[in-house]
């Protein structure tokens, strides 16, 4: 039975053996170069480094333009993501090698700085793509999103319907799970998936302490109530569990993209500044 | 009446008649005006007149009610119209319909993270001005206004500040006094540095060798080249083997007439190192009576000298001081020259004026009445002696005869022979072969005595035992140094390329 197929191993590894073939002569060239005063940018070498880095750099900033061309032929875009990826990491070392290991308070550190932050972004992001939609899957057993807050829905109408006869203190708990329910809000909302305020649960919890202090509470109807309540807070926490996921899986790329731009303004300055200081 | 507004704001009235002495407005069935709504309490509202008045009730308050008052009954409101004595004329509005329950979850919640606020193309937009600005922008506005310092020594500006976010490194020490001027060394934007700039301070800088003789070893490199700057403290220079064996390792192939030996390691091969001063042939000097054990013998007794009573480091340190007759030899060997004048010495100097020197003490002596030698003036005539004896009667004479002395070769060898080798002069009859005083040119000429104090003298020059300067063991020899530094590669060893003790620019070399 054939393995599992994901970006890292694309096309039976051959971006894999390419990026760390990368790395390889890249780190044997280092060892072997005695450049005078140490190894530095500047250097043959150096410059080498520097001109494979920078060509890297643009080649994968392409990749932005490239996964948006649907359609187009050539190379599938699995086979970019996957040489995004393992170049981009065979980039960390190169660049890094270009500096000589020599760094300092100036733009030629800020464009590395920018640089490993953006592959470390990337890194998240492959970890998370090969992790996460997994998790979603297990999570929504299949279905959408939409489908499950639907369901939501309509257990909120079947909840009116039920509680139509209800006492106004439990009532007002129903309304009080009908009016103030939300999935997801802000970025740190999001995150925290099903480990937040719900005031569904809050309805669920007081109305089970309800019936608790006073038994005669206990009929049919209420026993539906509790049951429709606690349905929605399972379909709640699945709902808040997949827009929890999905703000991780996505989250990266917030750093990613943006970093990508500042990464290249900066290397547009790395490269003016050493040619101004020639 | 129950009102309800239709789309394009068409109102329809439906009007009902209720008999009651008090009109209950909820979700209970029960009640006279049953809203079945499940926003609404079982009992939500209650009219009810009290004497002359309509009081509306609900579970926070009850209060008086005019005509055209607006009372809220959850999602309903009721409008008092008309009151009269038996009626009361309401209208029922429902203004809060129920939405649509997925509508009203998808708009309560924001499920993206674009939805959170987060924005990658404004964030990508700010992140790439602000580095736009602020690394690239002012540094290069700062550069671009040159110099951020008016003098070599001003302390940085918050210009040169700016303009140093561009610099590639640390500056080295050397050249830290102008780290803040770039212009000093970079005088024309996206130009390489020039050798020019360089020379302004290094003006008497001189090649390695001549460049017209060896047009394919690189000699016209630029400074640059070898010296890189903005790599640390220490300054950049080019001190790997490889570049200075490429000719010398193999001088018959490269290096044309020269004379110079092969070397190509110094730990594996290099030649032996001179054993022998330039003054070694002219002086002489036993250190072996100089560091006996037993003592030197010394003006007031013996003395047990060490080195450094004649080798001082200079004041300046690294180096030695010439050793002077004057400091560290006149004390126990004076300059006499005459046995009955014990306390005259001569000056050290060339031969003509220790002779000069000589001279005027005799034509002195001539004139002294009172000069006795051996009991007697020494041109008195003896009882019976005749005036055709060989012994003079004229004091002039005397003192004539006495200077002819001092231009005999035995003079020369009795007062200075025991340093110096005495050669023939014609026109004196005798002088000193002259000694070469100037600091010996050694090839390693980056040797510094300073760095190498720790070790007691004697590892590496054996004076104890010797008899003559030009003697073996006297200067160190090759193992000496060995004993601690090994080749470019040398791992047990302090590893020594080249430049460790021969330095590049040579000075008997033209300028650059």
């Amino acid at each position: 039975m054939a393995g599992h197929r994901t970006i890292l191993t694309y096309g039976r590894y051959i971006w894999l053996k390419l990026g760390a073939g990368l790395i390889g002569l890249s780190c044997a060239a280092y060892a072997w170069h005695e450049p005078i005063g140490g190894p530095n940018g500047g250097s043959g070498l150096g410059y080498t480094f520097g001109v494979i880095g920078a060509g890297l750099i643009a080649w994968l900033t392409w990749f932005g333009v490239r996964k948006r061309q649907h359609g187009r032929s050539g190379a599938p875009l699995q086979a970019w993501l996957s040489a995004h990826v393992h170049l981009g990491l065979a980039l960390a070392v190169i660049a890094t090698l270009h500096t000589g290991f020599q760094f300092g308070l100036n733009i030629h550190t800020l464009a590395w700085g920018l640089m490993m932050a953006t592959i470390g972004s990337g890194m998240f992001g492959v970890v998370a793509y090969l992790t996460l939609p997994r998790i979603q899957t297990a999570n929504l057993r299949g279905r959408a999103l939409t489908d499950v807050l639907q369901e939501v829905a309509s257990v909120d109408v079947e909840l009116r319907r039920a509680s139509r006869d209800a006492d106004d203190e439990l009532n007002r708990w129903v309304q009080h799970s009908d009016g103030h329910c939300k999935v997801g809000g802000g970025l740190i909302t999001q995150l925290r998936g099903p480990r937040v305020p719900c005031a569904n649960h809050e309805a669920l919890t007081a109305i089970q302490v309800l019936v608790s202090n006073d038994r005669h509470l206990e009929s049919q109807s209420v026993r539906q109530l509790l049951g429709l309540l606690s349905r929605k807070s399972r379909l709640l926490a699945q709902a808040r569990r997949e827009v929890q996921l999905r703000a991780w899986l996505r989250l990266w790329l917030f750093a990613h993209v943006p970093l990508t731009f500042a990464l290249l303004v900066a290397l547009a300055g790395h490269v003016l500044s050493v040619f101004f200081f020639w | 009446m129950e009102v309800r507004r239709r789309k394009k704001g068409r109102v329809s009235r439906r009007s009902r008649s209720i008999t009651a002495k008090v009109l209950r407005f909820g979700r209970r069935p029960s009640c006279e005006v049953h809203l079945d709504d499940a926003r609404v309490r079982l009992t939500q509202l209650r009219l009810e007149v009290r004497g002359q008045q309509l009081w509306a009730l609900d579970d926070d308050e009850i209060r008086p009610v005019q005509i055209g008052d607006l009372l809220p009954a959850g999602p309903y409101e009721v409008r008092v119209t008309a009151i009269t004595l038996h009626e009361v004329t309401v209208e029922l509005e429902l203004v809060r319909p129920l939405e649509d329950d997925f509508e009203a979850l998808m708009r309560d919640s924001r499920l993206t993270l674009e939805a959170a606020g987060l924005s990658q193309r404004r964030w990508a937009l700010r992140g790439a001005v602000a580095v736009a600005m602020l690394a690239v922008g002012l540094p290069l506005l700062a550069n671009w206004m040159g110099p951020g310092a008016s003098t070599p020594r001003a302390p940085p500006t918050a210009l040169s500040s700016l303009a140093s976010f561009w610099s590639s490194g640390e500056i080295s020490q050397a050249h830290r006094s102008f780290a803040q001027d770039c212009a000093v060394c970079h005088a024309t934007a996206f130009e390489q540095v020039t050798d020019q700039s360089c020379l302004q301070c290094h003006a008497d800088i001189t090649h390695h060798a001549d460049p017209s003789r060896f047009e394919d070893a690189g000699l016209q490199s630029r400074c640059a080249s070898c010296h890189m700057e903005h790599n640390g403290p220490q300054m950049a220079t080019a001190d790997r083997q490889r570049d200075c064996t490429h000719c010398h390792a193999d001088p018959d192939e490269h290096l044309g007439d020269s004379e110079l030996p092969a070397v190509s390691d110094f730990g594996l091969d290099h030649p032996e190192l001179p054993t022998r001063t330039r003054v070694s042939d002219a002086l002489r000097f036993p250190h072996i009576d100089h560091l006996s054990a037993a003592g030197t013998k010394g003006p007031d007794g013996p003395e047990d000298l060490v080195c450094a009573d004649c080798h001082d480091f200079g004041p300046l340190g690294g180096t030695f001081a010439p050793v002077r007759m004057e400091t560290h030899c006149a004390r126990c060997h004076p300059i006499g020259f005459e046995e009955w004048a014990p306390d005259r010495t001569l000056p050290h100097g060339p031969p003509e004026d220790a002779l000069s020197a000589a001279a005027d003490f005799y034509r002195g002596a001539a004139l002294d009445p009172t000069l006795v030698i051996d009991g007697r003036a020494p041109w008195q005539r003896r009882p019976g002696q005749t005036r055709q004896s060989d012994r003079t009667t004229d004091p002039g004479a005397w003192a004539t005869e006495r200077i002819a002395t001092t231009h005999t070769r035995g003079f020369g060898d009795s007062v200075c022979g025991d340093c110096h080798v005495i050669g023939d002069d014609p026109a004196l009859g005798w002088t000193i072969v002259d000694v070469d005083l100037t600091v010996p040119r050694w090839a390693a000429d980056r040797f510094d005595h300073g760095s190498h104090e720790s070790p007691p003298c004697e590892t590496c020059h054996r004076a104890e035992t010797a008899h003559e300067l030009g003697e073996s063991g006297l200067l160190p020899e090759l193992s000496d140094c060995r004993s601690c530094h090994g080749g470019a590669d040398d791992d047990d060893r302090t590893a020594s390329p080249c430049v460790t003790c021969h330095g590049y620019h040579r000075a008997d070399q033209p300028e650059m």
